[in-house]
């Protein structure tokens, strides 16, 4: 059960998701829920499959790629409908935000033009009332003398300023769903702080529910309700983000958390934690759980067997996909509940099982 | 044992080597566009070369060789393309004429490249006020208008090949100089200029060792198209009567004294025009083909007009 | 923005004046007593002694070219040998002839350059064959497609005029040479271009604002292609003209470049000089324009002149 209001369909629903690109198996079972109005951060590293989940659910994938399973915006089962027919509600349905604002925007047409034709195209104004649409939509995101940039081209703005003209473009329409890509990763640092307080008020405005894509744990902390984080393409761990970020059950989470927190607060000079070891390529899955060669808790059955994404610890809603959950990095605690769980099978079953861990 | 070149930068004289011992070495394939270009080239060089079988261009048949109202004959056993406005045979005179394509081709591209070339590295290598001077006369010879160009100097030189192969030459080594130089540059940045300085090297030797290899190669992949340039300039040339005039036979001329009878003998315009084609096509087919052993080439612009 | 486009225009003054000193210096290099040219059948020489002080011919260099460039700044472009009548006067009513007929060109090889660019991207199979017309067209050398088209258009099928002259109705065949020749270079740069934008971030923009394709392509990819396409226009200005003179004579079209052609055979100089100057400013003014075009088509180019 996720958080949100529960009278409203989720902003988004993916059920079973699989792309694949020819061979390369990039997002494998994916299954995710974002709440009307909420925010769900998809956390992973490069080639985790973030990216083309977003894409795959916002239907901007090339035709090379194959994609299945199911994906529901606002209740409405967009997989079943044809390519002419998505097009039509797309831009009610969904915003998009794009990680490379600079390229993301035609150079050779002004940016008011760029806003405008959403309007133009599919709220039916006429040329001026699109304009003015447009002025409009640029004021809401804090632009100051909109008139005045509307008329300008992309290069002549600053890098902020494009990233909220693409934020303008996304909620002209005020669609219930926003996919955004990584938005303030190419930005500063007080640009992007900026920026996340503009999605902020907007997002308390507006109630869209925002998909998030983002490797910074940082931005995740600041605006996110929810988190999924996702490695070799699936995700392994997702719930609400203070518990995420309190009590990770997930290992790779766990090292995603500690190398942060030694950047906080680490002793000068010493050593940044690191996971050792790099994400496998997608050509490269080793059998079982693809984070075994780098996880500290792995044993014989994370190499063979590949873990279900399961409820872990208490929290409505938390999941995660590991044989050796942790709760929090207290390795005390792990270690009671395995021993519990040995127990409890020892008991109920005089079998027992052999090789079961011990942390 | 032969060391790996880099992939992707294979000198053309450097075959693929061989894996290991017992191991048969990559096949390469050769394209199609090279094998079709120097067949077809083949032909043609044959023609040239046997010329003299066929006859004498310059000869008029006053008997056979013109019609009962002073028109020329079409095709027939004794003249298989019939004969020009003269009474000459329009064989002859196609195969004489690729004869002259052929040899202002070779002569004229290996002028102007090599031309080209010696400006380009000068002013590559040396740098500073010479380099400047040489590309400001590389981008006036870029600019040129080539056609009225080469009408103003054929105003000035007497007809005949020469003066085609001068025209060609002074119009044409600006491309392969650019070239050149630009290869020059990016050598530089590369350091292989830096390198062999610093080991004492002398200039010369520098040129031979370190630049020539790579600016050879580029060189000899784009003459086939600086090639293809110049048949259809001279015959451009000649064809305005700035080249080879009549009565040596040149494909060009042969165009423009046939147009006259383009109505009842168009075959003294195509024939001609073919045997330019075949031969532009030839080369730029083999262009096309050289252009898979030095990617580099892939943007080059070929011909002028 | 201003300036560099007055850095442009003093260049441009620049290789005018160049190709002016040029033109007159290649008066002197020419074989040939100028007096001669003049009055062919006098025989006495204290006529051609009159004629040459007329011409200031006994001059030093200096002084004569100094009295020519007077002359030219005030207009006055000499006077034809032959013809009794001003350069100038001669020139000039053909200067819109030629004009007209440039301006078809261009926008025929644009036409249909652009199209065959955007169906080879657009449609994967046609572009083997878009291919295969690129390169024989890139073989054909401008006069023998000219000559192709009027024996096919002209005589076979009769549908074109096959006289002289400056009518609508000739203007068909030449401009449509000039379209067929340029369209390789302006089908290459399209689809280039167009094969860029389509994979850009950009117009996945535009698709996930749930804009239609066909409205892309005319709103977002088309503005894009327009900018290297004039660009194309105007480095391309020198050989085109080359091409224009050719195709003026192929059909006798009788703008400059006839006249140009015609004179350089008659010998008669002042002419061909007269040509060559005014050729240089208009490809110096059309370079110039095709700037300022560019400026408003791409708004980025505004501070990289």
């Amino acid at each position: 059960m996720t958080p949100g209001q529960p009278e409203q369909a989720p902003a988004l629903e993916i059920t079973d998701l699989n792309v694949r690109y020819g061979p390369v198996h990039a997002v494998r079972d994916a299954c995710l829920t974002v709440g009307a109005g909420q925010v769900v951060a998809l956390i992973g590293e490069t080639g985790s499959g973030k990216s083309s989940l977003a894409l795959a659910a916002a239907r901007l994938l090339p035709s090379s790629a194959a994609v299945t399973g199911q994906v529901a915006i606002a209740g409405r089962d967009v997989s079943a409908l044809g390519g002419s027919a998505f097009r039509r509600v797309r831009a009610s349905l969904l915003g998009c935000i794009a990680q490379d604002a600079m390229a993301a925007l035609n150079p050779v047409v002004p940016v008011g033009r760029q806003v405008g034709e959403l309007f133009a195209v599919h709220a039916g104004m006429s040329r001026p009332q699109a304009a003015e649409a447009a002025v409009a939509a640029l004021a809401q995101v804090e632009i100051r003398h909109p008139a005045a940039v509307a008329r300008l081209y992309p290069h002549q703005l600053s890098g902020g300023m494009r990233q909220r003209v693409m934020i303008a473009m996304a909620m002209a329409l005020a669609p219930p769903l926003i996919v955004a890509d990584e938005p303030t990763t190419a930005l500063d640092v007080s640009t992007q702080a900026e920026i996340l307080a503009l999605i902020g008020e907007l997002r308390a405005r507006m109630r869209s529910g925002f998909l998030w894509i983002t490797h910074d744990m940082g931005v995740v902390a600041e605006l996110a309700d929810w988190a999924a984080v996702m490695y070799a393409g699936r995700i392994v761990e997702q719930g609400p983000v203070d518990v995420i970020f309190d009590a990770p059950a997930h290992p790779y989470t766990e090292g995603l958390l500690a190398t942060r927190r030694d950047l906080r607060s680490g002793a000068p000079g010493a050593p940044l934690f690191q996971i050792r070891g790099s994400p496998p390529g997608p050509a490269e899955l080793p059998p079982g759980c693809p984070f075994a060669p780098r996880c500290p808790r792995a044993t014989a059955t994370c190499t063979e067997v590949d873990p279900p994404l399961e409820p872990a610890g208490s929290t409505g809603g938390h999941e995660a996909a590991c044989h050796h959950p942790g709760t929090g990095a207290d390795q005390k605690a792990g270690a009671k509940v395995a021993a519990a769980e040995a127990g409890a099978a020892e008991a109920g079953d005089h079998l027992g099982t052999a090789g079961t861990v011990t942390l | 044992m032969p060391a790996v070149a880099a992939p992707g930068r294979r000198a053309p004289w450097t075959r693929v080597p061989a894996a290991g011992p017992g191991q048969r070495p990559a096949r390469r394939r050769w394209p199609w566009q090279l094998i079709a270009g120097v067949a077809v080239l083949v032909v043609f060089a044959g023609l040239a070369i046997c010329a003299p079988l066929f006859g004498n261009p310059a000869q008029q048949d006053l008997v056979h060789g013109l019609g009962p109202t002073g028109l020329p004959v079409g095709p027939s056993p004794r003249y298989p393309l019939g004969t020009d406005l003269l009474g000459r045979s329009e064989l002859v005179r196609l195969v004489y004429g690729i004869r002259v394509s052929l040899l202002v081709a070779l002569i004229a591209n290996a002028t102007s490249i090599v031309i080209g070339t010696t400006v380009g590295l000068l002013a590559g290598y040396f740098r500073g006020p010479v380099e400047q001077l040489l590309m400001r006369f590389t981008d006036i010879g870029l600019a040129l208008p080539y056609t009225l160009a080469g009408l103003v100097i054929a105003a000035v030189l007497p007809a005949g090949m020469t003066r085609v192969i001068v025209i060609i030459t002074v119009l044409f080594w600006s491309y392969p100089a650019r070239l050149v130089y630009g290869e020059v540059l990016r050598l530089r940045k590369r350091g292989f200029v830096e390198a062999g300085e610093a080991m004492g090297a002398s200039g010369l030797t520098i040129v031979r060792r370190h630049l020539a290899p790579h600016v050879t190669s580029m060189m000899i992949a784009y003459s086939p198209l600086n090639a293809a340039s110049a048949v259809a300039f001279e015959a451009t040339l000649s064809y305005l009567s700035a080249g080879i005039n009549p009565p040596t036979a040149s494909l060009g001329n042969m165009i423009s004294d046939g147009q006259a009878a383009i109505s009842y003998a168009p075959i003294l315009v195509i024939a001609p025009g073919l045997a330019i084609m075949g031969l532009t096509l030839a080369f730029l087919l083999i262009g096309e083909g050289a252009k898979a052993f030095n990617p580099d080439l892939r943007r080059l612009s070929w011909l002028g007009r | 923005m201003a300036r560099a486009l007055i850095r442009r225009l003093l260049f441009g003054v620049i290789a005018v004046a160049g190709v002016v000193v040029l033109a007159f210096l290649l008066e002197f290099v020419v074989p040939g007593d100028p007096a001669k040219a003049i009055a062919p059948r006098a025989q006495s020489p204290a006529v051609l002694a009159s004629i040459r002080a007329q011409l200031h011919l006994n001059q030093p260099l200096i002084v004569q070219f100094a009295d020519y460039f007077g002359s030219l700044l005030r207009g006055n472009l000499g006077t034809s040998y032959i013809q009794r009548q001003s350069v100038a006067s001669l020139i000039g009513p053909r200067l819109l002839t030629t004009g007209v007929l440039a301006l078809a060109g261009v926008v025929a090889e644009v036409v249909i350059g652009g199209t065959l660019g955007i169906l080879a991207t657009l449609y994967g199979r046609v572009r083997a064959l878009v291919s295969a017309v690129n390169l024989t067209l890139l073989a054909i050398p401008i006069f023998v497609l000219g000559l192709l088209l009027l024996l096919v258009f002209g005589f076979q099928l009769a549908v074109a005029p096959v006289t002289g002259g400056a009518g609508p109705a000739q203007l068909v065949l030449p401009a449509l040479t000039l379209g067929l020749i340029g369209a390789p270079w302006y089908a290459q740069i399209v689809a280039d271009q167009m094969q860029d934008s389509l994979a850009s971030s950009y117009v996945r923009t535009a698709v996930s604002k749930g804009l239609s394709d066909s409205y892309i392509l005319r709103r977002h990819v088309l503005r894009n292609v327009l900018s290297p396409a004039i660009t194309m226009i105007g480095l391309d200005l020198g050989s085109y003209l080359s091409g224009v003179v050719t195709v003026e004579v192929v059909f006798v079209w009788p703008g400059i470049g006839l006249l140009a052609v015609d004179s350089l055979h008659n010998l008669d100089r002042p002419i061909v000089m007269g040509t060559v100057i005014v050729g240089a400013i208009a490809v110096v003014f059309f370079n110039l324009v095709a700037d300022v075009l560019r400026m408003f088509v791409d708004p980025r180019t505004g501070e990289e002149l």
